[in-house]
């Protein structure tokens, strides 16, 4: 069950098979020793970061802008716009660090970056940490990545040893120091003033902004802060030129994208595409179609809305734009694919809790709205104690959540049950009438 | 005597991480030191941290509740951290749970009384797509986990193994997907 | 000035004012509760949400306009929260709409979700911000409604509250009600900005954060100033938990005596019984803080008082009337010369007290008069600081301990350290939200060196601190001066102070007991500040030191002083020492309550009135003139000095230049030109030589170190709260035989003092530490030290 190429052959590659189309990111996951400077080097490692030594660090800058090349945590602001935020070098000390604090449920695609490809990461800090004047940078990995921590802490041993970092590094007058910070399990840490807090040693609260970190990040100092795989695409711009990224995806979502697919599909995995292509190239083609009967999909990883399975959502593109057209966002590319047999209610009810826990506690509608009304009223429907009135109830309290908290994890939780209310409504409607439980019948374990 | 009074170049090192204004940085690599060498960090360990990083007890608990990995209770040898998010729970993650807490006799925030297992049910580990997903300690996670794997991996535990020397039956580690080949990370 | 439009009302406000103020300074309202006055505004609340819009430029440079020629409006998507939102030029602000109002009940709701409806036994209820708030913004359909009084107050949250600890004593004075807990971080951020000492903070996070300590009994002495900003009653005074409700208090603002600066406090009164204490919004002095012994320390005030006059007879005390009293003195004085007759006043007598004791001393023709407290080197010889000029001062010096000495000084040497200036009052008073206020902010050490007999609680915030032992202030004075070597170990910190004290162009130096009360020392204090024109704050032992030296309070040639002995008669407002009593002849004591010294030795004790009681004037450490007003508290036949002296004058047949409050007062405003309450007051006093007597001991001297308790503070529960240690260096403490965490009694000029053991490195050897907990501050005394049976750790 193929589909087929979809596209001009001479317009812009978006379509994984578009034979222009070749993976760059993840070439070298999964291969034997990936993570080795030996390996690293042998398949042109570190030519990016030469070129851009010898490059001015505008000129680098530029070269991101041009490529169109936009933040691939889930926000999806342009990286070099971003970067050109950072004050003109004054004797102060600038930072780069790097987001990857990957929490989003449903995406997992840093994680094999890190384990694999650690001298990318590494080579994309180092351009990033010499475009906005950086000469230290922090990688801030969730806690849980273990064999991405050691990895990354191998790469950067040596990296150092054969002056890849340090002092005047590669001989080309740039010194640059990179250190590996560990987070503990906590999701808020992926908000960048949250992380910022966290490496600082404090609770990870968000922070107020203004001041924004490219004014006052890190200890106050000009800071920016990119997605790991924001930081690996920067490598391949240099390497490539912003031409050849730009060559792919749709007109506002440039380059390619890792997408990622879980829940019951016959593949599910990571997927290096080019933005644009479809949810069926992904689902049906790349990860081989459902085993069961699916009845919607999340996007873009746990805080999107979710969206029906059908023809018109499968056939809808994979960038920014459109996915919004369709009520929902793409976010990190993390597709999850929820079966006809659980329940709507139970899948939010899921999402709902874990953003109740992953709740900073700072401001009152994530506080008392998410973390504790909505996850109660969903304890409450879910068990069957719910009653008419309550999904009215519900549909007010996100009224009253979303667009009013401090900072986005109260949105993230409000879009997910806004967009099933929207297609599922009836559901929700089916348990609070009759007081029904959401049904866990279906065999879920091996 | 103090837990790092024996690992000053170790403290050295995590300090010369940072800058002389950040050495509260240095809270979260301390305590995370003292998670993983003696399962929880206790009262003590707590305000001898404070002295290290100039800072009070209050603000080193503070930091510390409001990461999931610090434990202010004893954990077992083999803490298990069961992920719940959805694709796990997608992947089965109650049953999973549920065969854990009848297999070890324990609820979350007791230990087993050999002093080998205590269980925690844990948000999105960030391996969706080897749903469900458990995690000992600080080690790398153990994926696709099934019945018979779950239960290869008790044993495995009991017998004094570590995680990743034990052999699981079934699909092994985490498979990743790579533009249509199928990779093993 | 940018101008702003608030719900129509057009405004000037400065620039960096947060819309907040704006709206407050526009007259109109806005919710909020996690913003407060002197803390960074956080946005947290979320209850202060209003529609703020903007004119734009565009490539052109002009304004975009609208239809109708005018800038166009461009509103924020969302809502903004006021408190951290800055107003910028042309901004308009909209706090009415529909849309606000629908937020605004939204967000009490969600506020209220948690919060239990124990109001009716609750010690916030009637001055609680939730209440208030909720009454006035909550339920949307209040706005829908001809008659929104008679809609019920009710939340759609129908599920189990949350649960938690509801009694948690944070520490022996301030208990903590988890669930009426609202989470605005006021308490959090009062402690890291203001005292600096980081022992409250969240704990978990999400719907289970709770605010917790785990520094045993909150180590700091502005602990009390969360009750008063706790929005609800989570953070309660227990000095006055459950004594009344908030409409049954009879409050009374004035000026709190506990130290030199002068802070405003406002004085709870229910049935002549004194409740609380509360601080009062004073901008000039304290700001809205005051210290745990300005708030808590006043369960004394309503305990076992002198209420009516006693006369010995037949050895012993006998309660009786003024009139007895007076014949008593009559008899007492007869055959006493004049000139003899000693008048000795306590450091918290008012500036009106202070000038009818120094009339009458002259019209007695006696020298010998003086107040507790006085110092050797007056106060009045320093050219003083204000507030002003320290916020203003790019560097301070201090010699003595701010903490203890006059700690309402602390939270303003924390608003130094952070570079903050006082803020610009606007139409509604102090900002409520300073965007000049951050989190976290960095303490500026280059501002501050700190000196100081034992490490302070302020060495943190400066760049260079050290300790000396007791004694050597002339040394360490002489060493900044570039006259002398420095002490051992403060080479480097007097080089690096010297350095930054010559080349800051606005320098004030503070200056402690230790300090005042060594001529040499303060000789060269002086001269250090003359050189540079710096100001001085001169943290004296005695709240009103500069106003009673200005009247002249202090002995004339030949006078004995405050800590001196040997008169025929004398009349004290204080109790002076049982060496002192034994030494004097006829013993008039005007006291609050009795003690064993004046029951044994007094031959009139006359009964006074606390500060809290008193009419009349004091005189900070600045010059500034402040009112004291009575509050409401049951006395019995207490009065004044005034009236005490006048007796006292009658009975030595003098006629009393002042026998009535209102005439100090109009020879205060005629002779001395005292000018209106708040103003600044600098008389010139001219400066006595007066005589020190020092001895000298064999071992370890007892050294009274700064405390901010007063003795006469320590009964009942503050008695089991406030814990009382001797502090020694572990060599000295071996030397003294003394054991860590053994009890002990020391002979001090107060009386016995009992005190726990506590051994610190880095004390200076061969002095105990004791606190000296009245007007003795500075002063060495003999060791005794008495252990009591069973007294080992």
């Amino acid at each position: 069950m193929s589909t087929p190429v979809s596209g001009n052959p001479s317009g812009p590659i978006v379509s994984g098979r578009d034979p222009r189309f070749e993976k760059t990111l993840y070439k070298h996951v999964g291969v034997k020793d990936s993570w080795t400077l030996d390996y690293y080097l042998s398949h042109g490692g570190y030519n990016a970061a030469k070129k851009a030594l010898a490059m001015t660090p505008e000129q680098v800058v530029d070269e991101v802008k041009k490529s169109g090349l936009r933040g691939r945590g889930g926000a999806g602001f342009p990286t070099g716009l971003k970067w050109s935020f950072m004050p003109k070098p004054s004797g102060k000390q600038h930072y780069i660090v790097c987001n990857a604090d990957e929490s989003e449920p449903g995406s997992f695609k840093d994680r094999y970056l890190m384990e694999d490809d650690p001298h990318q990461l590494i080579e994309g800090m180092i351009i990033a940490g010499y475009a906005i004047h950086a000469t230290k940078g922090y990688i801030y990995v969730r806690g849980e990545y273990r064999r991405a921590y050691d990895r990354l802490i191998g790469a950067i041993k040596e990296a150092y040893a054969k002056g890849y970092l340090g002092q005047n590094l590669l001989g080309m007058g740039f010194t640059f120091d990179l250190y590996v910070h560990r987070g503990a399990g906590a999701y808020i840490c992926g908000e960048e003033t949250a992380l910022m807090n966290s490496l600082e040693g404090l609770r990870a609260n968000p922070r107020l902004k203004p001041p924004f970190p490219a004014q006052a990040g890190l200890w106050g100092k000009p800071t920016t802060i990119n997605n790991v795989e924001s930081l690996c695409s920067a490598v391949h711009i240099i390497d490539r030129g912003a031409d050849w990224f730009a060559s792919m995806g749709s007109e506002k979502s440039k380059g390619h994208k890792l997408y990622q697919v879980s829940g019951p599909f016959q593949r599910p995995g990571v997927y290096e595409l080019p933005m644009g292509t479809t949810f069926r190239e992904l689902l049906m083609d790349w990860a081989g179609g459902p085993t069961e009967p699916i009845q919607a999909i999340i996007p873009g990883g746990s805080s999107c809305p979710p969206l029906p399975w059908n023809d018109d959502i499968l056939d809808t593109p994979m960038d920014y734009e459109s996915v919004s057209a369709k009520g929902s966002l793409l976010g990190t590319g993390g597709v999850i694919g929820i079966p006809a047999s659980m329940s709507m209610v139970d899948a939010m009810w899921n999402v709902t809790r874990f953003y109740g826990h992953e709740s900073c506690g700072k401001c009152t509608p994530c506080r008392e709205g998410v973390s504790g009304w909505m996850v109660g009223l969903f304890e409450k429907i879910g068990t069957g104690q719910g009653k008419p009135g309550d999904v009215e109830l519900l549909e007010d309290l996100l009224d009253q959540i979303e667009g009013r908290s401090f900072c986005a994890l109260a949105d993230a939780a409000c879009w997910p049950v806004r967009g099933s209310l929207k297609h599922f409504r009836n559901q929700y409607v089916d348990l609070v009438e009759n007081g029904k439980a959401v049904e866990r019948t279906a065999p879920r374990w091996r | 005597m103090g837990f790092f009074d024996n690992k000053q170049d170790w403290l050295a090192e995590v300090f010369s991480q940072y800058p002389p204004e950040g050495r509260r940085a240095a809270l979260m690599p301390l305590l995370r030191r003292v998670q993983q060498d003696e399962g929880w960090i206790s009262p003590e360990r707590q305000e001898e941290i404070a002295r290290i990083v100039g800072t009070t007890a209050t603000e080193v608990a503070g930091v510390m509740s409001f990461y999931t990995y610090f434990q202010s209770l004893p954990t077992g040898k083999h803490h298990i951290q069961v992920c719940a998010t959805l694709s796990c729970a997608i992947g089965g993650a109650d049953d999973l749970w549920n065969e854990l807490v009848q297999t070890l006799g324990i609820l979350q925030g007791e230990v087993t009384p050999d002093g080998l297992f205590s269980i925690q049910k844990v948000e999105c580990l960030g391996s969706c797509h080897t749903a469900p997903v458990v995690q000992i300690n600080d080690e790398p996670y153990v994926e696709c986990v099934t019945k018979a794997r779950l239960h290869a991996l008790l044993h495995g535990l009991r017998e004094g193994k570590r995680p990743e020397d034990i052999q699981l039956p079934g699909k092994a580690g985490h498979v990743v997907h790579n533009a249509g080949d199928e990779v093993m990370a | 000035m940018p101008t702003v439009t608030i719900n129509g009302k057009v405004v000037e406000v400065p620039a960096g004012t947060s819309v907040m103020d704006a709206v407050f300074h526009a007259g109109d309202d806005v919710p909020l509760f996690c913003s407060e006055r002197h803390l960074s505004p956080v946005g947290a609340c979320r209850m202060c949400l209003v529609k703020v819009g903007s004119p734009r430029k565009g490539p052109d440079g002009n304004w975009i306009l609208d239809e109708n020629g005018a800038p166009k409006i461009f509103w924020m998507p969302k809502m903004q929260a006021s408190c951290v939102t800055a107003v910028s030029e042309g901004m308009v602000v909209d706090t009415l709409s529909d849309e606000v109002k629908h937020a605004q009940s939204g967000m009490v709701e969600l506020t209220l979700a948690n919060h239990p409806l124990d109001c009716p036994t609750c010690d916030k209820g009637g001055a609680c911000e939730l209440q208030d708030r909720s009454y006035e913004y909550g339920l949307v359909e209040k706005f829908y409604q001809p008659n929104p009084a008679e809609l019920p107050n009710y939340t759609r949250f129908e599920l189990t509250r949350r649960h938690e600890d509801k009694h948690h004593p944070l520490s022996e004075f301030i208990v903590l009600d988890r669930e009426r807990c609202i989470h605005c971080k006021r308490c959090v951020r009062y402690f890291e900005e203001i005292p600096g000492d980081e022992v409250l903070d969240f704990i978990e996070r999400g719907v289970h954060t709770f605010i917790g300590t785990d520094d045993k009994g909150l180590p700091s002495n502005f602990t009390g100033n969360i009750t008063d900003i706790c929005p609800v009653g989570a953070l309660l005074d227990l000095t006055a938990r459950f004594r009344a409700r908030n409409w049954e208090y009879d409050t009374t603002e004035t000026t709190s005596m506990d130290d030199a600066a002068g802070a405003g406090i406002l004085v709870d009164a229910r049935s002549g019984k004194l409740e609380r204490i509360r601080a009062a919004e004073r901008p000039q002095t304290s700001e809205i803080w005051i210290s745990d012994a300005a708030r808590f320390g006043h369960e004394w005030v309503n305990h076992e008082r002198v209420l009516r006059p006693l006369v010995r007879k037949g050895g012993k005390l006998v309660e009786s009337t003024w009139e007895e009293a007076a014949a008593a003195i009559k008899a007492g004085l007869s055959g006493v010369n004049k000139a003899e007759i000693g008048i000795y006043l306590d450091g918290k007598a008012t500036l009106e007290e202070g000038l009818a004791a120094s009339l009458l001393a002259d019209a007695l023709g006696t020298p010998h008069k003086d107040f507790a407290g006085r110092t050797a080197a007056l106060a009045s010889g320093f050219v003083p600081a204000t507030f002003q000029d320290l916020s203003e001062a790019q560097f301070t010096l201090i010699l003595g301990d701010p903490s203890e000495e006059t700690p309402t000084l602390h939270p303003r040497l924390s608003e130094y350290s952070r570079n903050l200036k006082p803020p610009t009052p606007l139409n509604h008073g102090t900002p409520f939200a300073d965007l000049s206020i951050k989190e976290r902010m960095e303490r500026d050490t280059k501002k501050l060196a700190h000196f100081n007999t034992y490490p302070a609680q302020l060495f943190k915030w400066a760049g260079a601190s050290g300790v000396y032992a007791p004694g050597q202030e002339a040394a360490v004075l002489a060493a900044l001066l570039g006259q002398g070597e420095a002490p051992e170990g403060l080479a480097d910190a007097i080089t690096w102070a010297k350095g930054r004290w010559s080349e800051a162009e606005r320098v004030v130096l503070i200056l402690g007991a230790g300090v005042l009360g060594d001529p040499d020392a303060a000789a060269k204090a002086k001269t250090l500040a003359e050189q540079k024109g710096a100001k001085v704050m001169a943290m004296t032992p005695a709240a009103n030191a500069r106003g009673l030296e200005a009247v002249g309070l202090f002995p004339g040639k030949g006078g004995l002083g405050w800590t001196q002995a040997g008169l025929k008669a004398a009349y004290f407002g204080y109790l002076p020492t049982e060496e002192q009593l034994k030494n004097s002849g006829f013993r008039i004591l005007h006291l609050t309550h009795l003690s064993p010294l004046a029951t044994r030795y007094a031959d009139v004790v006359l009964p006074n009135q606390t500060f809290y009681e008193k009419r009349g004037t004091t005189v900070n450490l600045e010059g500034r003139i402040l009112e004291l007003q009575p509050a409401g508290i049951y006395n019995g036949e207490a009065d004044g000095a005034i009236a005490a002296l006048a007796a006292l004058g009658d009975a030595a047949g003098v006629k009393p230049p002042v026998r009535l409050l209102r005439q100090a007062a109009k020879l205060l405003e005629e002779k001395h030109k005292l000018p209106k309450p708040l103003s600044l007051w600098r008389p010139k006093v001219a400066q006595p030589a007066l005589d020190v007597r020092r001895t000298a001991f064999d071992g370890a001297a007892v050294y009274l170190r700064p405390s901010m308790w007063r003795r006469e503070q320590l009964v009942a529960e503050v008695a089991r709260a406030v814990r009382l240690h001797v502090e020694a260096h572990p060599e000295t403490a071996r030397a003294e035989g003394l054991l860590e965490g053994a009890t002990v009694e020391l002979e001090t000029p107060g009386g016995l003092l009992s005190a726990t053991v506590r051994l610190d490195d880095r004390l200076p050897k061969g002095f105990l530490f004791a606190p000296a907990l009245g007007p003795w501050v500075g002063q060495r005394v003999a060791a005794r030290v008495l252990v009591p049976a069973g007294g080992e750790a």
